[in-house]
């Protein structure tokens, strides 16, 4: 069975082999540049680091050290030939930082003394008050991508590894609204001017599917898992009402959705963190197949629970590991201990890829992630 | 229905523009400012922290009441000159250094504002000297909550309590901490007076620790 198969099979919630292992590669399954560096050290590799998320400093992993991990998904490397140039994307620094703004008008700041990652300072909407003021933002232009990018794809599945592709346009449904009017104004709008919100998500549809519509004019035919990254939980629950998930937000997912799955491929992932127990069925609902990074650490989140509910219908693309406060903080033993009992509870039927509660950050020691890994190895077959 | 339990619902319910008419038509019949403010608005939001504490209501709910709640101190405000300070408390917060998320700790700071207390918000990556400074310059301060997102700047938070306790300013204030990978453990760890798990739990835990 080759990586390809086997993800296949558990994500047709069959057993394979063994479970399929995405480290690396999904969305949110990757590694920041400094845990990158330590991985490097361990297996004696020099590399030149090649980041892909500036504002999460994340890097895109190498086959090399893919290969070395036993990893079965391979994500595809976008080289986005712009339509149009943004009105504004920048990049500045002063003395204690460096700034940049996006192609959506978000101002993302890091510290140049210890900082770890951009974080969002600012929207281009925050001051809007009505519908005119939101008139006047200026859309991204969705990117196309050369054609001669298909064989990367083409020639990892020949390999006989599965394929994914882990980057968006922009953020979900509920997502990018705080990055432009922030979080506050945007979540008061929903209540009390939800016209506002709709508007915005209706535009945002349709340049999600033309995103995805230039996507495929690339890479028709090799993709097998796409995703789309859309928070609606924080530790406790969701940060919305269920109801204004389900009928708010989720039939904008389904209509991506359906338009994804029609250009033949047949897995969607939703990334989305936090407690989000409660509206599972909805998002299965919408039309997505797999759950990522299934935050275990979250309310009413266990993996025991989350399978015994919910795992006939949906794959568990994460939960391998809490990175809260295992992978960081615990010792080897604890973190030995908890991937056992993690893999004990998802794995059965398979539907179950094994990878991190999120991105690997800076501060996980590495004695730490190879205790998970190893424990992975020992148990990870059927 | 009374003027009183008006505002209450209004507020409740996040009905930020029938504040301005509502307030004045309780003070046209001779309502005192302060039992508008305290009976009317204060006590909505109290009811709001625990709805959201149990799960009725999420944080739109709560962040149009709140929105409803100032636009209700602002029409009261030129009616209270004169009325001894009436805030409960100082109540000095930010995030820690290094980290530069706020959304959780705004959202503390809106909860503990309406629970009547003088919100001192230092921001984001507020270093250590900075809070001591800030305890320094308001030594009516009781209460310092400080937040921190991440699992990689949980040290800088130890750093701050540890900071404060060394300056021997822990006999003026309390600390309560909080953030995604913040634990009651952790805070018992570091030193700090208390957890809280979400916005509302912080103001009711600031009321308390006042009121010991």
């Amino acid at each position: 069975m080759n990586s390809r198969e086997r993800l296949f099979c558990a994500l047709n919630h069959k057993e394979p082999d063994r479970i399929p292992l995405d480290l690396g590669a999904g969305n949110s399954c990757k590694f920041t540049g400094y845990f990158y560096v330590k991985l490097l050290d361990y297996f004696g590799i020099k590399e030149d680091l090649v980041y892909n998320h500036i504002p999460y400093q994340l890097v895109s992993a190498s086959d090399k050290v893919l290969d070395l991990l036993k990893c079965d998904v391979r994500s595809a490397t976008l080289h986005p030939i712009p339509q149009r140039e943004s009105h504004y994307a920048k990049k500045w620094e002063d003395e204690e930082s460096y700034y940049l703004t996006n192609s959506w008008g978000a101002q993302y700041r890091m510290p140049k003394e210890q900082g770890l990652y951009y974080d969002l300072i600012g929207g281009v909407l925050q001051d809007a008050e009505d519908e005119e003021d939101d008139q006047k933002f200026i859309w991204p232009v969705p990117d196309k991508f050369p054609a001669a990018d298909k064989k990367q794809l083409e020639d990892y599945q020949a390999a006989g590894y599965a394929t994914t592709l882990s980057e968006q346009f922009g953020n979900g449904f509920l997502q990018q609204g705080p990055l432009m009017w922030g979080f506050e104004n945007w979540f008061a709008m929903l209540l009390t001017e939800p016209e506002r919100c709709t508007a915005f998500m209706d535009k945002l549809l349709e340049k999600k599917i033309e995103y995805y519509g230039n996507i495929f004019e690339t890479y028709d035919g090799v993709i097998d898992v796409c995703s789309e990254a859309d928070d609606f939980g924080e530790q406790r629950g969701t940060f919305i009402s269920p109801k204004l998930i389900r009928e708010m937000v989720l039939p904008y997912h389904k209509k991506l959705n359906e338009f994804i799955k029609s250009k033949g491929v047949s897995f969607m992932t939703l990334h989305t963190c936090g407690s989000v127990d409660v509206v599972i069925p909805d998002i299965i609902e919408a039309g997505f197949d797999c759950l990522n990074p299934v935050q275990i650490s979250a309310a009413n989140m266990s993996p025991e629970h989350l399978k015994k509910s919910y795992g006939k219908d949906i794959v568990f693309w994460g939960g391998g590991i809490n990175t809260q406060s295992t992978l960081p903080n615990g010792t080897p033993e604890q973190v030995r201990e908890e991937t056992k009992r993690n893999i004990d509870a998802f794995a059965q039927d398979g539907g179950f890829v094994f990878s991190t509660v999120h991105n690997v950050q800076d501060d996980v020691p590495i004695e730490n992630f190879i205790a998970m890994w190893e424990t992975f190895q020992d148990n990870c077959k059927y | 229905m009374s003027k009183i339990q008006e505002i209450q619902i209004a507020t409740e319910t996040g009905k930020k523009k029938l504040m301005k008419g509502l307030i004045e038509e309780a003070l046209a019949e001779g309502l005192k400012p302060l039992d508008i403010l305290n009976k009317g608005m204060i006590e909505a939001m109290s009811i709001v922290g625990e709805k959201f504490k149990d799960g009725e209501i999420f944080v739109p709910e709560m962040l149009v009441a709140a929105r409803a709640m100032k636009e209700g101190v602002e029409t009261l405000k030129p009616h209270m000159v004169g009325e001894q300070d009436t805030s409960i408390g100082k109540f000095i917060i930010g995030t820690v250094e290094g980290d530069l998320h706020d959304i959780g700790k705004n959202l503390v700071a809106i909860m503990v504002e309406s629970s009547g207390f003088e919100v001192i918000d230092l921001g984001v990556d507020v270093p250590a000297e900075k809070v001591i400074e800030t305890i320094k310059e308001n030594p009516d301060c009781r209460l310092v909550g400080l937040s921190a997102l991440l699992t990689t700047t949980m040290p800088s938070l130890n750093r701050v309590v540890a900071a404060i306790i060394e300056a021997g300013l822990k006999s003026q204030v309390k600390i309560i901490v909080g953030g995604a990978p913040i634990t009651q453990d952790f805070a018992d760890k570091v030193g700090a007076d208390g957890y809280a798990a979400d916005a509302a739990s912080a103001a009711s835990l600031a009321k308390e620790m006042i009121a010991s």
